[in-house]
């Protein structure tokens, strides 16, 4: 006898794999894609990818994507450096006083932050920045500009980005401390700060160090929020002093800029970089998982 | 009656409170000097001629919301299937493996997507799709044109994109169910894609949940989307083989030239702002739609 109900469930459970399996054919192609345009760019001007400048188009020499990879490292180690420590500072004072009207308020403000897209971020950033120039300008009187494209303001705008996804993941692992070991701590007559940064964050470091680890991989990755801040340059400005207020390119904005313009030179170094900046983000993320493995099994 | 600030800590609390807070409050005066100047014409017209000023963003709003409801009817199939394939049909040995390939794609960077799109989907949907639908389709769909850059190829490739997000999601809600809930519709002689539908069913607050974030996303996305999307400005955003521009690709697109104008940089974060509202939008219809069952 036929089962018409084993026959439909067979049919649909086929029809559910081949579905599934559809996703992966676009994201094989493109990591194939991204490894060998990328590996061919870089082969093509092999030490010189890394450090020099781009090329002139039409030269049919592949530049270098050398100011890309500083600026990406400069605005991310500044983002990194403000937003670690401000976000572990938000999340202890948020796993403490979990009634508190201040973290009510922050869970609220912080996580509609998290719900923007990434180009408001970077909108707000410049809103700020204009704001602040007008305010110094008409009650304080003096002549003084703060740079609205610039190393900071891109910066600033990165740490505004990971900021959110930061509090929420320590105040959760901050959370899940188990209530044994915070009595231990307070038993020891140890104070808030003291407990917190001695024996809770340490307990927890493997989920905090996985959390920073992603968050970092995260605004490596951010194009968006850098339009209205950093800007984009093509050229080394570290050299100069005032380069924190001189605006400053990243891998990701030469993707974008190189990949949409009309000379292969520049497309084929836009590659290299989507090679580059993949191998950063993806090992950054690898690392991070083995971390959070060790973690669990510790 | 509690104090405000228990511990000096709530000071840095407060200060990130106000900074993010005074931030949004700036995006919003920011965009006040254009909704003054050219009133409702600001949404409801499609024009966008700075030197004139002038300004219109109906065709960018349109662009964003095709975009977003295409991919997301497209991503819904497939997330679905993707969730309900490693929660319940792989093997369990080879879940974590499907797992970890999901959340890479998740960690690709959004421009990197937006490179492969231009170079690779694009030619590839204009070769296979637009050109050989076009010719019956054209008077509704509009006629593409060579590299292949259209409001259609950013919808399939935003689809793309959401799928790891929204998958990931709805896999959380479907390996939630407790086992003894599995086991109850199994006993009961449930084939296997009865028990699948029934835990379909189950987890429809997930999948809500997990197609809203992807429309959200959809909507917001930036450079990928600027890339793909042709940058045109094209009334008839509804034509999605032609290209066009969504409210973030026109804001990628234009900011360079932003300050020599006198509303274009108001412009921009007005409709910042309306992506922003109409996000919020599709999250009010998502959640009661979640609550009315």
């Amino acid at each position: 006898m036929i089962d018409l109900r084993s026959i439909k469930s067979k049919v649909m459970v086929a029809t559910i794999s081949i579905l599934a399996m559809l996703p992966f054919i676009p994201i094989a192609h493109l990591f194939f894609t991204v490894v060998a345009n990328g590996i061919y760019a870089i082969s093509q001007n092999f030490p010189g990818f890394f450090y020099m400048e781009r090329s002139i188009p039409g030269s049919g020499v592949i530049g270098g994507v050398g100011p890309y990879i500083v600026g990406t490292a400069i605005l991310v180690s500044i983002a990194t450096l403000i937003g670690v420590p401000l976000s572990i500072l938000i999340a202890i004072y948020a796993s403490e006083f979990i009634q508190s009207r201040l973290t009510n308020a922050g869970d609220v403000i912080i996580t509609t932050l998290f719900e923007f897209p990434t180009i408001i971020i970077g909108l707000m950033t410049f809103a700020l920045i204009s704001v602040l120039n007008d305010a110094i300008r008409i009650y304080l009187l003096i002549d003084v500009e703060l740079p609205k494209f610039s190393v900071l303001s891109g910066s600033i705008a990165l740490t505004i980005v990971m900021l959110p996804f930061l509090y929420v993941q320590i105040k959760e692992s901050l959370r899940s401390i188990p209530i044994s070991i915070r009595e231990a701590a307070y038993s020891l007559g140890l104070s808030r700060i003291k407990a917190n940064f001695y024996i809770f964050l340490v307990y927890a470091r493997g989920s905090i160090v996985t959390s920073i680890l992603i968050a970092i991989s995260k605004i490596m990755g951010e194009t968006a929020p850098l339009l209205f801040t950093a800007f984009g340059s093509d050229f080394y400005t570290i050299s100069d002093p005032g380069f924190l207020f001189k605006p400053i390119g990243s891998l990701t904005l030469a993707i974008y800029n190189l990949g949409l313009s009309p000379y292969e030179e520049w497309i084929a170094t836009a590659w290299g970089a989507a090679f580059i900046l993949l191998l950063m983000v993806l090992s950054l993320y690898i690392i991070a998982r083995y971390i959070a493995r060790g973690a669990y099994l510790r | 009656m509690a104090r405000l600030i228990e511990h000096p800590l709530g000071i840095i609390m407060l200060l990130v409170i106000s900074i993010v807070s005074v931030m949004i409050i700036f995006l919003i005066i920011q965009s006040i000097p254009i909704l003054l100047y050219r009133g409702l014409e600001f949404l409801t017209t499609s024009s966008w001629n700075p030197v004139k000023e002038e300004y219109g963003i109906l065709f960018a709003l349109g662009g964003s919301v095709v975009v977003g409801l295409i991919s997301v009817a497209l991503g819904a199939v497939l997330s679905i299937s993707l969730a309900v394939f490693v929660a319940e049909i792989s093997p369990v040995r080879l879940r974590s493996i499907f797992v970890t390939l999901n959340d890479i794609g998740a960690a690709v960077p959004t421009v990197i997507y937006g490179l492969w799109g231009l170079i690779y989907l694009a030619p590839f949907l204009y070769d296979y799709v637009m050109a050989p639908l076009s010719t019956f389709l054209s008077s509704v769909l509009g006629v593409p044109s060579r590299p292949g850059t259209s409001i259609f190829t950013a919808s399939i490739l935003m689809a793309i994109m959401i799928v790891p997000f929204s998958s990931a999601i709805i896999r959380e809600g479907l390996l939630s169910i407790p086992t003894h809930l599995r086991e109850a519709i199994i006993s009961i002689g449930a084939t296997r894609w009865e028990l699948i539908w029934i835990q379909i069913k189950m987890v429809k607050n997930y999948i809500i949940g997990g197609l809203l974030i992807g429309f959200g996303r959809a909507v917001g996305e930036t450079v990928a989307v600027a890339m793909v999307v042709g940058n045109v400005i094209q009334p008839e955003f509804y034509k999605i083989f032609l290209p066009g521009y969504t409210v973030s690709s026109l804001i990628a697109d234009q900011y360079q030239n932003a300050e020599a104008y006198t509303y274009m940089v108001s412009a921009l974060f007005a409709a910042s702002l309306f992506i922003f509202i109409v996000g919020l939008l599709a999250n009010m219809v998502g959640l009661s739609m979640v609550k009315r069952r």
